[in-house]
């Protein structure tokens, strides 16, 4: 495989798998740390109808 | 007020939300169109548009649906005034109209993945078993009615019995299918005259930098990206219904933005590599350019030869028509939900609205399971009727004000990353251009197809889009009112 295909892969991959990864990493954190967090929100979740 | 359901957690509406992005058009559509556009050069404006068009208009779905707690007929009145009613009710229909014909797709994925795991493919020459289906007329409305049936059962159990509970499995699952298939495809030893999976990953990762002066890639870009994110269709306003009040918007869309792409990345490195693996350089080429009735050349009538060519290959073509299940499920979920959303804003109960939904869809989709025609109109239609849905949210946003809109429902929001002004400007100023430099293509597009551009039931002409666009604006903006009095009621409008 060419070397500037090898550059573009992992640029391209690195963004979006990249940028995935680090966001669903940090939505776990902030979803632990806010249901462990001061007065713990409310989990309101359910079925309202 | 009937009390409105929510997700227990912001990772439940991620992984819903993340159904509703990744569908068929990921492992099917994104393969074929990147390798018709010049592999590597292609991914290059589609990445500039996942965060000019797409992110956007996410958050601005998200803000919406987060502060109205309507669907998307009710958002629209409630955000721009109850005389707006009849934009959210276009919105809704154009996703709804693809939902009736979306339906026979999950449909054939169903029955593909019956014969997959049965054997029935083994041996086949793919034409002769997709023309030997689609003839029988019974089996394609069958497993039309099987798919919406199973997404109507979910749908039955409510916010968190059924789309939170379906998210939780179907997203994780469809994810692993797809990273084995992708690490099966890269492995794959090459055929006999075929210059192996690696050629594969050099056509679809080659940056051809010239590639990028073609107009076509930019618009084939956008439309792939308008297409596949689920941005501008109404559907994350509906699942922001069901947000808490601090969930982040910027993040969450980003995060659906991201995951959309990645899957389609993931698709085309589990296809492009196995067709390269299998076939000789120029009939790779060939088959990756063929789209077939209906853009069915690859999914239905060569993956099934090309799987036949490899090591274990019923296997893997049963998890190949197992993700696309799983895809076409998850993204169903979502897009009946936006009408049983609707029905529910009218005062239905949500027994009545998913019944009412999902029977009107299975008769609306009929026509489209047993007419090839029919579903490419259909697809055509309603598929740039989109473009026009996503002017739509840019069109309330102004109306709003979108200083007022970003600072007040999407600043307040715990945003992990902050928004800036550059929303305003992608709001105000680019959409609103790559609306009107996508309609005119397409409509142009439509105008010189071949047949008589101003037949308004031609298969894809002018005259089709705007008779069945000006019908269906006509009937909302008629029944405005009654729409405003039913989903709004007293209510007053949180007009800009």
């Amino acid at each position: 495989m060419q070397t500037t295909t090898v550059i573009f892969m992992v640029l391209v991959l690195g963004v979006l798998w990249g940028g995935f990864v680090a966001l669903l990493a940090h939505s776990m954190r902030a979803e632990k740390r806010r249901s462990s967090g001061a007065g713990g929100s409310p989990s309101a979740g359910g079925n309202g109808d | 007020m009937t009390k409105v359901e929510s997700f227990t957690s912001r990772w439940a509406l991620l992984l819903a939300a993340l159904g509703m992005a990744v569908g068929t058009g990921n492992i099917w559509r994104f393969p074929r169109i990147v390798a018709n556009n010049g592999g590597g050069a292609f991914l290059v404006p589609w990445l500039i548009f996942l965060f000019l068009w797409a992110i956007p208009l996410l958050m601005v779905e998200m803000a919406m649906g987060r502060h109205t707690r309507k669907g998307v007929v009710g958002a629209f009145g409630r955000l721009m005034g109850r005389q707006a009613t009849w934009m959210g009710a276009f919105v809704g229909w154009c996703t709804m109209a693809i939902t009736f014909y979306y339906s026979v797709v999950a449909g054939w994925c169903v029955k593909y993945l019956v014969a997959s795991a049965t054997g029935q493919l083994s041996g086949v020459e793919g034409m002769v078993y997709w023309e030997g289906f689609q003839t029988t007329v019974w089996q394609p409305v069958f497993f039309h009615v099987v798919a919406m049936g199973t997404c109507a059962l979910i749908l039955y159990r409510g916010v968190v019995g059924g789309i939170e509970r379906a998210s939780k499995i179907l997203i994780p699952a469809l994810f692993v299918l797809m990273m084995v298939a992708a690490v099966r495809a890269l492995t794959l030893p090459a055929a006999a005259g075929a210059d192996g999976p690696m050629a594969g990953v050099e056509f679809l990762f080659n940056p051809n930098w010239s590639d990028l002066l073609n107009y076509e890639i930019w618009l084939q870009a956008l439309t792939q990206s308008a297409w596949s994110t689920g941005a501008g269709w109404g559907l994350m306003v509906t699942y922001a219904v069901y947000s808490h009040k601090k969930d982040d918007i910027v993040g969450t869309a980003m995060t659906i933005g991201l995951g959309n792409n990645s899957a389609s990345m993931l698709a085309a490195l589990a296809i492009i590599p196995t067709v390269f693996a299998v076939l000789p350089l120029a009939e790779a080429q060939s088959v990756l350019r063929d789209s077939g009735p209906a853009s069915t050349g690859l999914s239905f009538i060569w993956v099934p030869a090309l799987f036949g060519e490899i090591p274990g290959g019923q296997f893997f073509m049963t998890l190949f028509f197992l993700a696309l299940v799983v895809a076409a499920f998850s993204s169903m979920i979502a897009m009946l939900e936006l009408g049983v959303r609707i029905f529910m804003d009218f005062g239905m109960t949500r027994r009545r609205a998913v019944t009412s939904v999902a029977v009107g869809s299975v008769v609306l989709g009929i026509p489209s399971a047993i007419n090839l025609s029919f579903f490419g109109n259909q697809d055509a239609v309603w598929g740039i009727g989109l473009m026009v849905s996503g002017l739509f949210f840019a069109i309330a946003v102004g109306k709003f004000g979108v200083v007022r809109f970003r600072e007040e429902l999407i600043e307040p929001a715990d945003n992990d990353i902050p928004v800036g002004r550059w929303f305003d400007f992608a709001i105000t100023v680019l959409v609103p251009l790559q609306f009107t430099v996508l309609i005119v293509w397409w409509l142009y597009q439509a105008a010189t197809s071949g047949e008589a551009w101003w037949n308004p039931f031609g298969v894809f002409t002018l005259g089709t889009c705007l008779f069945q666009w000006g019908v269906v604006l006509l009937i909302f903006y008629l029944a405005n009112n009654r729409m405003a009095d039913a989903t709004l009621g007293d209510d007053e409008p949180a007009a800009g």
